[in-house]
C-alpha cells in the first residue's frame, strides 16, 4: 500500500468512465478526487478547468496533486496530446493511472493476457490507444510510476457508447440474436468496477509499471448480452438477425455516417436518420477474444459487479431515460 | 484449428479423438475448446456437400417403402445432418427413462435426473432458447389455447415443442473450433476401422482414409464415436481385428433394436366454435423462438393403457388429395420438384397422382389466388429469407376439418436392425443394409392413443375426432419409418448381453471407447432425438473431463 492517499486529478472526469472513477475515489475515503474538465460543470466533487490537450493547462491543473487518472476520451489528436501532456508535465507525480482499452490487442482471438503483443499497425481508435500506451511506457522507462488499465466493454447506467447504443438498436430491432456473427465474447466490465479498479491501481504497489486487463472472468458471449438486454428493455420477441441483414448494415454505415455529418452541417434534424452500425462493431461481436482477468484479480482484487446486475442497471436506466 | 486430412503428413495423436462432426461430435468438442485436453475431431466430409463423400453413405434397404435408402436423410459433411434438419426440439419425458413393464426391452439404465442437468446447455447449443417446455414457463403472460375448453384425462395440451433456427452446427460453431488451440478439426478424414490393443480391451488406433488415397492412423487415449445412428454400428461391425463379430458385439447387440419413430397423419378433427377458439400454429416466445403446443399422452395414461409415448398436433389435410380445396397446399404440391427428397416425401401419395388430381391442384390455386399468394409471401419472408425460420407449413383448412399429425414411440425390436453386407464403398468399407421393422405394438400405441384423444375431445365438447381404426396401420406406414431419426443401434444397458454401451456411454468391454448420439438410446420416446443427443454429448464430455487418466 502507498502512504496516505491525496488529491487525484481525473482528466475527463465528467465523461461516463471518468465520472465512475470520480465516484469511486470519493467513496474510497482515502483519495480526494478533483475533476479535470474543460467546461465548468457543477457537482459535489470539486473541479479544475483544464484543457487536457494543452501541456501548460495540464501542468497548472496538476499543481499540488499527487495522482492523475487519464480518462480522456476523444479523437486521435486529443488522446495523444492529453497523454503526452500528463507524461511530460514533470510534476513529480506519485502515480499515473492511464485508461487504455482492450482494442490495443487488435483483432486477435483466444485468451489474451497482458503480455500479448499490441496491434501496432492498427488504425483508428485502437491505433491511437496503442500510441498512447507507448507514451506511457516511455514515461515509465524514464522513472515515472504509471499503471495502464485495459478495460473491455465498459457498461453501466448512463453509458451511451454501449448501454445506450445497444438498447436503441435492440429497440429498433436492428440488433438481436446475431447467431455466429454474435458468437464473440463480450468482455464486459461494469463502470463502477473500472472505478474500483482505478482506486486499487492507485494503491497497489505491484501494479506500477504494468498493464492490467479489466474484463469479466468467464465473459458472456455477445448474443447472450444482446438477448438479455433486449428482453430486459421489452424489445421482444428478440429477433434473430441474419448475415445478409448485418452485411447490409455494414454497407450502410458509411453513408449513414456521412448523412449525419451533412445533416448536422445543414442544421437538419439528425435524429431522423438511423444510427449507423459501424463494421468495427460488427467485427467485435464476432471476435473470439477473452481478456484474461487473472492479473486484475490478483493485483487489484476489487469486488466485481455481477453481469446480471450490470445488465439490469443498464436496462433500467435506458427505460427511464429513453421513452419509446 | 481446422486442417484437411488430404494435407496431413504422418500420423496424429491426441488425448481424445471424436469421430464425426455432426450435432453430437460438435457438442462434445465445444466442451473442450479451452480445456487442458488435446482433442481431435475427425470429420469424413468437407465444409460443403460433396457427391463423392456423400456416396460413402450409400447402402441397401430391405424395403424402400418402409425406410429411405441410407444415402438419404443424413449428410456426410462438417455439421452432419444438422445441415438439413428441421430443428424441432423437446426433451425426453421422465416416463421414457422409467421402468415400463408393459414395453419390451430393458429400457434406460439411467434416470431423467442424470440427463436433466445437461438439457439447458443442450437447448443453448441447439439455439432453441430457454429450457422452457410448458406453456406456463415459456409464456408467463399466457399462450393461446390449442383448442379452447380442452381438458384431457389422457392428454395434456400444456407441453411445447420449440424450434432451433434450424441451426447448422458446422456453420454456427466453425469460428469457435477454428480459434481453439485445444481442438483440431480434421476434414475429409474417414475413419474406416478401429484397431484394438493386444487383449482387445481398448482401442489402440483408428485407421483414417481420404478419397484422394491418403491413409494414416490416429492414436488417442479416449475415442468417441459420433457418426450418427447408422454409421456407428457400421464402424463397430467393420472393426474385427480382435473381435470376430465386431467391437462391442460379443452378444450380437450392435445394429439391433433399430428404431425411428412411427409418424403420419390420420382421422378428421371437426373443431367446435369459431376460428378464434383454436390455434394450431406457432407463437414466438420473448427469446425469439417459435413454440407450439401439441397434445401429449400423459404418463399415467401410457401406463394405464399399456402403450408407448405419443404426441399429436392439429394438421392441415393431406396435401396430395386436392379435395382439400386449399390453394396454398396445392401450390406446395405443384412445387414438389423443387423440394428436396427429405422434405417432399410427404407429398408422395400411395400411388402416382392422376392427371385429374394434378388438374385439381391447379384449379385450387386458381380459385384461391389471394390466400395462395399470402401463403407464398409468408413462406418467402418468414422461412426462405428469415434467419430464424418459420418451422413448418401451417395452413388452416378451408373446410375447418383438420387431420391429426402424430409422432409416436417405436418399441425396441431386435429384428429391426442394421447389418453389414458384402458390397463395399470407395474406401473398401463394407456397406450397410437397413432392415427396419415395426411391430403390432407400435400400431397399437397409435390406435389406442388416438381413441383416447377422441374420448378427451368428446368429453371436453370442443372437437370431434373420427377415424377408422382399421386404417391406422396404413396411415402410420404411408411414409415409412420417420426419416432422420436413427435410434437404438448401440443401445445403453447395464450388461453387455442387453446392450452395447454402459450408463456412461462407454462400450462394454472396451475401456476407452464411447458412443455419442441416438444409437445409445434404448427407447425412442415421442421426442425428436437431437436435443437429447446433445444433452448426452455434453454429459459425456463432463465424464471425460473427470477422467483420472488426464
Ligand atoms: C430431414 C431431416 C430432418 C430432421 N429434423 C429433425 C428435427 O426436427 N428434430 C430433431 O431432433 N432431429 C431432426 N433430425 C435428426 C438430426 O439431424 C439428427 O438427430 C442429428 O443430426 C444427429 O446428430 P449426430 O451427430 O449423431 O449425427 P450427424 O449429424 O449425422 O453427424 C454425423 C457426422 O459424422 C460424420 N461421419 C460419418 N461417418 C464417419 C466416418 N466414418 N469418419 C468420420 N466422420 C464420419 C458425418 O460426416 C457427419 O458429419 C432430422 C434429420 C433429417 C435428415
Amino acid at each position: 500500500m502507498t502512504a496516505a492517499g491525496g488529491q487525484v486529478l481525473v482528466l475527463g472526469g465528467d465523461g461516463f468512465v471518468g465520472s465512475a472513477i470520480v465516484a469511486a475515489l470519493a467513496r474510497s475515503g482515502e483519495f480526494q478526487p478533483v475533476r479535470g474538465i474543460r467546461r465548468a460543470r457543477a457537482g459535489a466533487v470539486p473541479f479544475r478547468l483544464c484543457d487536457a490537450t494543452d501541456p501548460g493547462s495540464v501542468r497548472r491543473a496538476l499543481d499540488g496533486v499527487r495522482y492523475v487518472v487519464n480518462a480522456v476520451f476523444g479523437g486521435d489528436a486529443t488522446l495523444r496530446a492529453a497523454t503526452r501532456a500528463v507524461c511530460d508535465a514533470q510534476a513529480g507525480l506519485e502515480r499515473v493511472v492511464h485508461l487504455s482499452t482492450m482494442s490495443v490487442y487488435g483483432e486477435v482471438s483466444g485468451l489474451v493476457d497482458e503480455r500479448a503483443v499490441l496491434a501496432v499497425d492498427a488504425g483508428g481508435y485502437a491505433g491511437s490507444k496503442v500510441a498512447c500506451e507507448a507514451i506511457v511506457q516511455t514515461y515509465v522507462a524514464g522513472g515515472g510510476a504509471a499503471v495502464i488499465l485495459r478495460p473491455g466493454v465498459v457498461m453501466g447506467a448512463g453509458g451511451q457508447q454501449w448501454a445506450g447504443r445497444l438498447c436503441r438498436l435492440l429497440r429498433a430491432r436492428r440488433l438481436g440474436d446475431l447467431g455466429e456473427a454474435g458468437d464473440g465474447f463480450c468482455n464486459l466490465i461494469d463502470a463502477r468496477d473500472v472505478g474500483a479498479a482505478t482506486v486499487a491501481a492507485l494503491r497497489a504497489p505491484e501494479a506500477v509499471g504494468s498493464a492490467i486487463n479489466l474484463g469479466t472472468p468467464g465473459p458472456p458471449r455477445w448474443n447472450e448480452v444482446l438477448v438479455r438486454l433486449g428482453r430486459a428493455i421489452g424489445a421482444v420477441p428478440v429477433p434473430r438477425i441474419g448475415r445478409r441483414r448485418l452485411a447490409m448494415e455494414a454497407r450502410l454505415a458509411v453513408p449513414l455516417h456521412v448523412g449525419k455529418l451533412v445533416a448536422t452541417r445543414c442544421g437538419l434534424a439528425v435524429g431522423t436518420l438511423p444510427e449507423p452500425i459501424p463494421p468495427a462493431l460488427l467485427r467485435l461481436f464476432a471476435q473470439q477474444i477473452r481478456l484474461d482477468a487473472g492479473r486484475a484479480s490478483a493485483v487489484l482484487a476489487f469486488e466485481r459487479t455481477s453481469v446480471d446486475v450490470t445488465l439490469a442497471d443498464c436496462a433500467r436506466w435506458f427505460l427511464e431515460s429513453t421513452p419509446k | 484449428m481446422i486442417v484437411d486430412a488430404r494435407q496431413v503428413e504422418g500420423d496424429l495423436s491426441a488425448d481424445i479423438c471424436v469421430v464425426g462432426a455432426g450435432a453430437a461430435g460438435i457438442a462434445v468438442v465445444l466442451q473442450f475448446l479451452a480445456g487442458r485436453q488435446d482433442v481431435l475431431l475427425m470429420e469424413a466430409g468437407g465444409e460443403d456437400d460433396e457427391a463423392e463423400t456423400q456416396a460413402l453413405y450409400g447402402g441397401e434397404v430391405a424395403d424402400e417403402k418402409l425406410h429411405a435408402p441410407p444415402v438419404n436423410y443424413r449428410r456426410r459433411a462438417f455439421g452432419g445432418s444438422t445441415a438439413i434438419w428441421g430443428g424441432r426440439c423437446m426433451p425426453f419425458d421422465p416416463i421414457d427413462f422409467a421402468q415400463r413393464p408393459w414395453m419390451p426391452g430393458p429400457g434406460w439404465p439411467i434416470g431423467i435426473e442424470d440427463v436433466m442437468p445437461f438439457y439447458p446447455a443442450a437447448n443453448a447449443i441447439c439455439e432453441a432458447g430457454d429450457f422452457a417446455y410448458t406453456a406456463q414457463a415459456a409464456f408467463p403472460g399466457g399462450m393461446r389455447p390449442l383448442l379452447k375448453g380442452f381438458a384431457g384425462r389422457h392428454f395434456s395440451d400444456d407441453t411445447l415443442e420449440r424450434f432451433s433456427c434450424p441451426t447448422d452446427f458446422g456453420k454456427r460453431y466453425r469460428a469457435r473450433i477454428a480459434q481453439s488451440r485445444h481442438v483440431r478439426l480434421v476434414l475429409h478424414a474417414n475413419v474406416t476401422e478401429l484397431r484394438t490393443g493386444v487383449d482387445g480391451s481398448f482401442v489402440e488406433s483408428l485407421a483414417v482414409q481420404t478419397l484422394t488415397g491418403r491413409a494414416f492412423t490416429v492414436r488417442a487415449r479416449r475415442v468417441v464415436l459420433a457418426m450418427g445412428g447408422l454409421e456407428v454400428p457400421r464402424l463397430l461391425l467393420a472393426s474385427r481385428d480382435r473381435h470376430a463379430r465386431g467391437i462391442g458385439n460379443a452378444h450380437d447387440q450392435v445394429g439391433r433394436n433399430y428404431m425411428c419413430h412411427i409418424a403420419g397423419s390420420l382421422g378428421e378433427v371437426h373443431v367446435a366454435g369459431d376460428a378464434r377458439d383454436h390455434w394450431h400454429s406457432y407463437q414466438v416466445a420473448d427469446d425469439g423462438v417459435y413454440c407450439r403446443r401439441r397434445f401429449a399422452l400423459r404418463a399415467q395414461a401410457q401406463a394405464r393403457l399399456g402403450v408407448g409415448n405419443f404426441v399429436t398436433r392439429l394438421h392441415h389435410p393431406r396435401i396430395p388429395d386436392p379435395a382439400h380445396r386449399t390453394g396454398a397446399l396445392s401450390a406446395l404440391m405443384l412445387a414438389k420438384p423443387l423440394i428436396s427428397y427429405e422434405y417432399s416425401k410427404r407429398l408422395h401419395g400411395e400411388a402416382a397422382l392422376s392427371l385429374d388430381a394434378w388438374a385439381g391442384h391447379v384449379r385450387n390455386v386458381l380459385l384461391d389466388p389471394v390466400d395462395t399468394a399470402r401463403f407464398l409471401l409468408h413462406f418467402l419472408a418468414r422461412r426462405t429469407l428469415a434467419a430464424r425460420k418459420f418451422p413448418t407449413v401451417i395452413v388452416r383448412p378451408k373446410n375447418g376439418v383438420y387431420t391429426l399429425d402424430f409422432h409416436s414411440e417405436q418399441e425396441a425390436n431386435p429384428q429391426s436392425r442394421v447389418a453389414l453386407v458384402a458390397a463395399r464403398d470407395a474406401l473398401g468399407m463394407q456397406r450397410i443394409r437397413v432392415d427396419w421393422r415395426y411391430t403390432q405394438g407400435d400400431i397399437r400405441t397409435v390406435r389406442v392413443a388416438a381413441e383416447a384423444l377422441a374420448a378427451d375431445m368428446a368429453e371436453s365438447g370442443c372437437a370431434r375426432l373420427s377415424f377408422d381404426p382399421q386404417t391406422v396401420e396404413a396411415c402410420a406406414l404411408r411414409d415409412g419409418a420417420y426419416g432422420g431419426h436413427h435410434i437404438g443401434t448401440a443401445r445403453m444397458a447395464t450388461t453387455a448381453a442387453q446392450g452395447v454401451v454402459d450408463a456412461q456411454c462407454r462400450v462394454h468391454g472396451i475401456r476407452n471407447l464411447y458412443v455419442a448420439g441416438s444409437a445409445v438410446f434404448p427407447t425412442s420416446g415421442q421426442a425428436n432425438p437431437t436435443l437429447t443427443i446433445v444433452a448426452l454429448a455434453v454429459r459425456l464430455a463432463e465424464t471425460l473431463k473427470k477422467d483420472v487418466l488426464f
